[in-house]
């Protein structure tokens, strides 16, 4: 490559080609250096809300990401004690302290227990925001330090007062009562309520805002990775650390239901969290239930509803979600996987 | 004969070659850091780097034992009512321990394949 006579050092032909080419390659790695700094400001930050853990992942261009992020964590808390079945300042408490009834509401909640019961409807009942009275005979209220197997005369009685018809709407006076001595309980759906609420946000701030928000599991996107990938979500394995399937979403959201979210064990028996409102048990057949849907709430609510159904039918919950919008991948007991055609779509980059 | 002024010597080049070698080299140093974890509570956050059994405490009040080994993390025992942060066993990069009553949050800065985990 060089010449013999290594004195040769004259501005030649190839020894500009040389130099340049050299002086260009530096020239391009250090733009790309720079630009992989550029993009690498996903503002990052954990903690706790909704009764669950919270991850907010943002970026702007227009605005420090950390406002954004703690503008979003701020309407989490307060989504949290609002809808909240135990707290004091909770509007569904409020309610449920006031059967038969008008309580005057405003228009989030009246949206929010509306938007609930529309899901109860569509979904037949296997989602259910009247079964307040069941998960506190079960304990899964406030900081689960009652936990216990209810016996069978127990569950039937607080079945008697379970059944989202028993909550009454007034359009014109934006008014909600509760009869039949049903409690309201929004734990299956304002966590996606909130979690779009924080797309909101972060686009009222700067609406080329980019990132995901993931409170307990379930995830919404803000905007596609670095403004044009799609983010890399994993499926739980239900059963092991460990991850059984990879979704891509540039949009949209995605929401689980396990039974090994929340749960306790007596006599070698798991007794779960997700109820089935027409037994008064944890319902069975099913480890986990995975929905990409447009929106959080949909996804939060029609995972609960599709983990009621899929261990009765899940050819049901494989042929009817996709038509709400939802799109299912469920785990059977035994680890067994189901899906629609249309969640093989999210599968791919 | 008149000296030609040196442009450009073969030292130059190997000078250019050993500083990309060097930068390249430092920065996939600094991408790969090693298994830490971070352990998050509300008023604190701890990093665990070396392997071992750890008491997290909270403003002096005792929350959870953490075990930590290298590439594996896991609750022993902790004081909150479910104990579902002890029955997630044992997590490796990826994955997420989550006590919500006492409100820790155990995770690796290892970086994943994926952004994040739906569960």
């Amino acid at each position: 490559m060089w010449p013999s006579d290594s004195n040769d050092h004259r501005v030649t032909r190839r020894n500009v080609i040389i130099f340049s080419s050299l002086l260009l390659g530096s020239l391009a790695i250090l733009l790309t250096l720079l630009l992989i700094r550029t993009k690498d400001q996903y503002y990052e930050l954990r903690d706790f809300a909704l009764g669950t853990s919270v991850r907010i992942v943002v970026s702007s261009q227009k605005i420090n990401p950390r406002t954004i992020a703690e503008a979003i964590l701020e309407d989490m808390k307060r989504i949290t004690y609002k809808f909240s079945f135990t707290d004091e300042r909770s509007v569904v408490k409020k309610i449920n302290d006031h059967p038969d009834e008008w309580v005057e509401v405003d228009e989030e909640t009246y949206s929010l227990i509306k938007a609930a019961c529309a899901f109860a409807e569509l979904t037949n009942g296997a989602f259910d925001p009247t079964i307040g009275r069941l998960l506190e005979l079960w304990g899964f209220t406030g900081n689960y330090e009652n936990l216990r197997v209810p016996s069978r005369e127990e569950i039937e009685e607080a079945l008697k007062h379970i059944g989202y018809k028993n909550v009454l709407f007034d359009d014109k006076n934006m008014r909600v009562m509760v009869k039949n001595g049903v409690k309201i309980d929004l734990g299956g759906i304002a966590k996606g309520y909130a979690l779009d609420r924080t797309r909101q946000i972060a686009l009222s701030f700067d609406e080329n805002a980019t990132g995901f928000v993931e409170a307990g599991g379930d995830i919404r996107i803000i905007g596609p990775k670095f403004g044009k990938y799609p983010w890399v979500i994993g499926v739980k394995d239900p059963r092991e650390d460990n991850v059984i399937d990879y979704i891509y979403l540039k949009s949209g959201a995605v929401a689980t239901s396990g039974d090994y979210e929340r749960y306790f064990v007596v006599d070698g028996v798991r007794y779960h969290h997700i109820l089935d409102p027409s037994t008064g048990y944890p319902a069975r057949g099913v480890w986990s239930v995975t929905i990409v849907a447009e929106d959080a709430t949909t996804a939060d609510a029609l995972s609960t509803a599709g983990f009621v159904m899929a261990g009765k039918d899940w050819r049901k919950v494989v042929l009817d979600f996709p038509n709400m919008g939802a799109h299912p991948l469920i785990v059977l007991e035994g680890g067994t996987i189901e899906k629609s055609e249309t969640f093989k779509l999210f599968e791919r980059e | 004969m008149k000296k030609v002024r040196s442009f450009f010597r073969k030292k130059d080049v190997v000078l250019i070659i050993l500083i990309f070698v060097v930068l390249i080299f430092s920065i996939l140093v600094s991408e790969k850091k090693g298994s830490k974890v971070v352990v998050q509570g509300k008023d604190f956050r701890k990093i665990l780097s070396k392997p071992g059994t750890y008491d997290i405490t909270e403003n002096g009040r005792f929350l959870m034992k953490v075990e930590f080994h290298g590439n594996r993390v896991r609750v022993v025992e902790s004081t909150c009512p479910l104990k579902l942060c002890v029955k997630t066993g044992w997590v490796g990069p990826g994955g997420t321990i989550i006590c919500v009553p006492n409100e820790v949050i155990i995770f690796f800065e290892e970086k994943t394949d994926y952004d994040t985990v739906t569960w």
